[in-house]
């Protein structure tokens, strides 16, 4: 079977904390799939466990505790690609900025993005249709064209 | 894997805190409050065991920075011990390997904060 036929992970969480470990094996085992090195699986790991907190915290902070994270898993050619999305609403004062500045001063979500840009080959962030948070993760895969067959 | 968090102290300022398991947004309000306790508790040093942490994410990385700066203010000092490769590459990536002094052992870390 090559990548392109791949299946379709999806995967529907409460937005609580305790559940980013269990999103973050999911995508351990998708990795699996790919001849991916343990560093780079670390890192994409890392990497959705950001976007997955993203996701938690707005919910704490916006008292929605019945809110939902969704990652959906790709393989295609080459390389892995990871949607997360949530349906948490993006406070205005606090959109995703994408900005490479780690912020001296710890702030939280600017510190997220950068380090999901420092850990995966793209990032990118926006309004999902419901109002909600998108982020998508991208890790190319060099051997990935051998290892589909 | 659940957190593991153990504390001891070291003579009068000297706290060591070690951690194992994993820390991200879930586990990190409890290494927080460990690290808390101890600097309310008189702990000018905080000697950091992260050498059975598997995971650690920005929660994480927070809050050690949040305790460096708190410790600082009152004259004393974060040590890092001696973090599995993939900590200190998380370590190296952030750039927090120039922030914080890594050391390879608790009793190094103790015996630098009783120089101090």
């Amino acid at each position: 079977m090559s990548l392109n036929d791949a299946p379709v992970m999806e995967l529907r969480v409460p937005a609580l904390a305790e559940y980013v470990s269990v999103v973050r094996l999911a995508v351990l085992g998708l990795c699996g799939r790919l001849p991916l090195s343990y560093n780079e699986v670390e890192d994409l790991r890392l990497a959705v466990g950001e976007a997955c907190a993203s996701s938690v915290q707005r919910a704490e902070k916006a008292g929605r505790a019945a809110s939902r994270i969704t990652v959906t898993g790709e393989l295609e050619e080459g390389r892995i690609v990871l949607t997360i999305c949530d349906d948490v609403p993006i406070p205005p004062e606090a959109g995703p900025s994408g900005s490479l500045d780690i912020d001296p001063d710890f702030d939280d979500e600017s510190f997220r993005i950068s380090l999901m840009q420092l850990l995966v080959d793209e990032v990118g962030i926006g309004e999902a249709a419901g109002g909600g948070q998108v982020v998508r993760l991208v890790k190319n895969c060099e051997q990935g064209r051998d290892a589909a067959g | 894997m659940e957190l593991g968090i153990h504390t001891e102290k070291r003579g009068d300022n000297i706290a060591v805190v070690s951690l194992s398991g994993e820390v991200d947004v879930y586990s990190s309000p409890r290494v927080r409050s460990a690290m808390l306790e101890q600097l309310d508790g008189g702990s000018r040093y905080l000697v950091m065991d992260l050498s059975k942490v598997d995971y650690l994410d920005s929660s994480g990385l927070g809050i050690l920075v949040a305790g460096l700066k708190r410790s600082r203010e009152n004259g004393g000092e974060v040590f890092l011990v001696n973090p599995k490769p993939r900590i200190q590459h998380v370590l190296e990536v952030t750039g927090l390997h120039n922030v914080f002094t890594i050391l390879k052992s608790v009793d190094e870390a103790v015996a630098r904060a009783e120089r101090n």
